[in-house]
């Protein structure tokens, strides 16, 4: 599900890098994000290789004359693709110095060519107002992709100034689907927490399900529940919506375990939904907590279904069941509800699968 | 034929074996032609830079870059 937005994400940096199209490279969907962004990094330290002396010098030459100057060079002699090569090749002090003279959408440009990985230490040096002035600039170019990449090497203090200056929490989504250095999303919904509730009703208003699903997926549990919570005490419509992403993205291995995360309440009313109740949802969740071991994660929603839900549940186990289906029953048969318990044995009893029944009762 | 190892100076990813060699000669090329385009446009950005120098300051400036 969401390898396929990264790889397109993967792909519209390398174009930019190489300079050319997307079309011309049509032919790397085939391949992989992790590898797409392994490549794209191996083509910046060529680039930057080949010219490494000559950027050197230019940067040292760059202190020898008055910063107006360098600035004016910049702009009209060397532009933003050499001034991104550049950059990380300055003092922080004096590229700050250079950066604070530079017109927002010069700097917005060069934001653009720069590969974060070889300036850290300046972007760590350039003051909050200018991240965030150069941060509406991208948001004005929907430069997400841009402002994916250097989230993670934002201080805590200027995330959560550029955040407040994101009005529309689609942004927020889709600049988070796109961050490079995914580890950081926990943080980045700290300082966003009091845009969740409008993260999760965009997330259903705009069809940014793919987004929202994946910036869930890689949440701590804690925050998962957070979210997963706050969805719960939506309207019927939304949960009904966040079902349906769940099936057609195929993507009930990031909501399953969000749901175990929910409390009681909220879980019994996500249960409770129609959409989830349809047959081929609850052979894709049972296949889901199969294949990727989220039994335990799916009990607890299977426990709050009404005795018919749960009997049209259990009767989703049938002859041709694949073995491993049962196996992954039995293996949290300690973990199970009685009830549930109960109607997998009654199932198992109807199929004539006596090797369950006894397993189960041990 | 160009191969992509040796344009970007390391075995790219094993996922790329999975491109034809069409495929990966087009990219090494993409990337070949990249570094030239940088190239050039650096040596045109050095020139165009030392026109904006005031020329009390151009000799010392052309021996920091080193030409």
């Amino acid at each position: 599900m969401a390898e396929t937005l990264e790889r397109s994400a993967e792909i519209t940096k390398l174009a930019r890098l190489l300079g050319v199209e997307l079309k011309e490279l049509v032919y790397l969907e085939r391949v992989p994000a992790p590898a797409l962004r392994g490549l794209r990094e191996q083509v910046t330290d060529r680039l930057f290789s080949g010219d490494a002396a000559r950027l050197r010098r230019v940067a040292g030459a760059s202190k020898l004359l008055p910063v107006p100057l360098t600035v004016k060079i910049a702009q009209l002699a060397f532009g933003p693709l050499l001034c991104a090569a550049t950059a990380g090749l300055l003092d922080p002090p004096h590229a700050v110095k250079v950066a604070s003279k530079c017109p927002t959408d010069f700097l917005a440009d060069i934001t653009i060519n720069l590969d974060p990985r070889r300036a850290p230490e300046v972007i760590a040096a350039v003051p909050t107002p200018l991240v965030v002035a150069v941060a509406k600039e991208l948001l004005v170019r929907d430069e997400h992709v841009t402002m994916g990449r250097f989230v993670s090497y934002l201080s805590t203090a200027t995330l959560r100034a550029a955040v407040a200056e994101i009005p529309d929490d689609a942004d927020i989504l889709r600049v988070a689907f796109v961050m490079e250095g995914k580890n950081k999303l926990n943080e980045l919904i700290d300082v966003a927490r009091d845009r969740l509730p409008g993260l999760v009703r965009t997330a259903y208003e705009q069809q940014l399900w793919a987004e929202a699903l994946d910036l869930i997926g890689h949440l701590s549990l804690d925050r998962r529940a957070e979210l997963a919570d706050i969805a719960a005490a939506e309207d019927d419509d939304l949960l009904n919506g966040l079902v349906r992403a769940a099936q057609e993205l195929d993507a009930w291995d990031i909501v399953l375990p969000v749901t175990a995360a929910m409390s009681p309440e909220s879980l019994r009313r996500f249960a409770a939904m129609p959409a989830l109740t349809q047959p081929e949802v609850l052979r894709s969740v049972i296949d889901t907590a199969t294949q990727h071991d989220l039994w335990q994660a799916l009990l607890p929603m299977v426990d709050t279904m009404s005795h018919d839900d749960l009997e049209e549940f259990t009767a989703l186990l049938e002859k041709d069941t694949a073995d491993v289906v049962w196996e992954a029953l039995v293996e949290v048969r300690d973990e199970m509800p009685e009830r549930v318990r109960a109607a997998v044995a009654a199932r198992a009893k109807v199929l004539g699968r006596k090797d369950v029944i006894s397993a189960l009762k041990a | 034929m160009t191969e992509l190892a040796d344009v970007i100076g390391a075995p790219p990813p094993q996922e790329f074996d999975a491109l034809s060699a069409d495929e990966r000669e087009a990219l090494a090329a993409l990337v070949e032609r990249a570094a030239q385009q940088r190239s050039e446009l650096l040596d045109r950005a050095i020139d165009d830079s030392l026109r904006h120098i005031p020329a009390l300051l151009r000799g010392t400036v052309k021996r920091a870059l080193g030409v």
